[in-house]
């Protein structure tokens, strides 16, 4: 009798789909995960910007951004430099997101917020203040140029997979998903627009609907304003984990941070 | 054109000022300046519904070894972190300093080398 309940118990765990603890996930490998765009088709933001916009950008002396790179270029003299060899920083934007074993995704900006707990011994910086934007553009603009390396079992994890699902996902009162337009219909326009890849390379990015530089975070949220669906707030980590995702999307993409955007 | 010197930069920075790095006497040149401010228009309102009080740089003032070479009054036909363009000529070396107040009565400056040669 005993005997036939342990076999109930275990049909019935493996009908509702509860894996005993301690069997990896059965997931497809990740080699066979296919990106939107194949590299020679990778476009960035802004390519699919006003040519003054575009002008704005490639000329560092018109770019509004680079005033947040040069308070953060002396944020960094004062706090971080006492570490911290700023050519030695160079690389570093270029390395995040990252995952963690078990944690949680490490954007720039949580990790510039780590070393302020943990090193420099002073609270947070709140997001979207002036001086984690302008830390957050330094370091950006210190690795302008250079291209983002996924880790290699990224698409096993699973912030990537919620990063994905969030992307693909239709939401909102306009019953679209990220991937609708950035995946398909790139190129074309919704309403006057011209929809872009959706490729988050050039953030934090100066952008003339703000009137400032914002970060990806705080772009992703206004992405799901747009959509008209619910917009997660600041700290809900689905941002990061899309960072993450739109990271491994774009893989191949210099970086071009501060970028210019309308 | 030659290759631009940014400003000699005071810590706490909000502006850049840029000028050619190296000039010929008498060669015009293009002195760029950019402002970090909000130009607030006193038509928006904050998140709570108040609404923002106007403030809009008034004047800028741009001054070669302290001699006035230009004075703009800029109202709120600006956008948020202005950038303006002054078309110059320089007849020898000094500085270039700009100076600029707002309607709260906030004032900046920053300051920039010209280096001209034989000057």
């Amino acid at each position: 009798m005993r005997w036939l309940l342990v076999a109930l118990g275990f049909s019935f765990a493996a009908y509702f789909g509860v894996a005993p603890p301690g069997r990896a996930d059965p997931k497809p490998p990740p080699a066979a995960i296919q990106k939107p765009y194949a590299l020679a088709q990778l476009r960035s933001g802004a390519s699919f910007m006003a040519p003054h916009l575009q002008a704005q950008q490639r000329d560092d002396d018109q770019n509004p951004g680079m005033l947040w790179v040069d308070q953060g270029r002396d944020l960094f003299a004062a706090d971080c430099a006492r570490c911290h060899d700023a050519e030695a920083q160079k690389r570093l934007a270029a390395k995040l997101p990252r995952v963690t074993p078990n944690g949680p995704v490490v954007t720039l900006e949580t990790q510039i917020n780590r070393c302020q707990t943990d090193r420099v011994k002073r609270a947070d910086y709140p997001l979207e203040s002036q001086p984690l934007l302008a830390l957050s553009s330094y370091l950006s603009f210190a690795a302008r140029g250079e291209v983002y390396r996924a880790q290699s079992d990224v698409t096993s994890t699973e912030a990537w997979q919620r990063g994905r699902n969030a992307f693909t996902q239709v939401q909102g009162k306009l019953d679209f998903s990220c991937a609708a337009c950035h995946d398909q219909m790139a190129g074309k326009r919704v309403r006057t627009q011209a929809i872009s890849q959706g490729h988050g390379v050039g953030f934090p990015a100066y952008r003339v609907e703000w009137q400032g530089v914002g970060s990806l975070n705080r772009r992703l949220r206004a992405c799901y304003f747009g959509m008209e669906t619910l917009v997660p707030a600041q700290s809900d980590p689905i941002l990061a984990d899309l960072a993450l995702y739109l990271a491994w999307r774009s893989e191949g993409l210099p970086l071009e941070a501060p970028a210019v955007r309308r | 054109m030659s290759e631009p010197s940014t400003s000699l930069n005071p810590p706490g920075r909000n502006a850049r000022l840029i000028v050619p790095r190296l000039l010929q006497r008498g060669e015009e040149f293009t002195a760029r300046l950019l402002i970090q401010h909000p130009m607030e228009t006193g038509f928006r309102r904050d998140d709570a519904g108040k609404m923002l009080p106007a403030n809009v740089i008034e004047e800028i003032i741009l001054r070669f070894d302290g001699e006035l070479v230009f004075r703009g009054r800029v109202l709120n036909a600006l956008s948020a972190n202005p950038s303006l363009a002054v078309l110059l000529t320089a007849q020898k070396s000094g500085t270039l300093s700009a100076n600029w107040r707002d309607q709260m009565g906030n004032v900046g400056s920053i300051s920039a080398e010209l280096r001209v040669a034989g000057g």
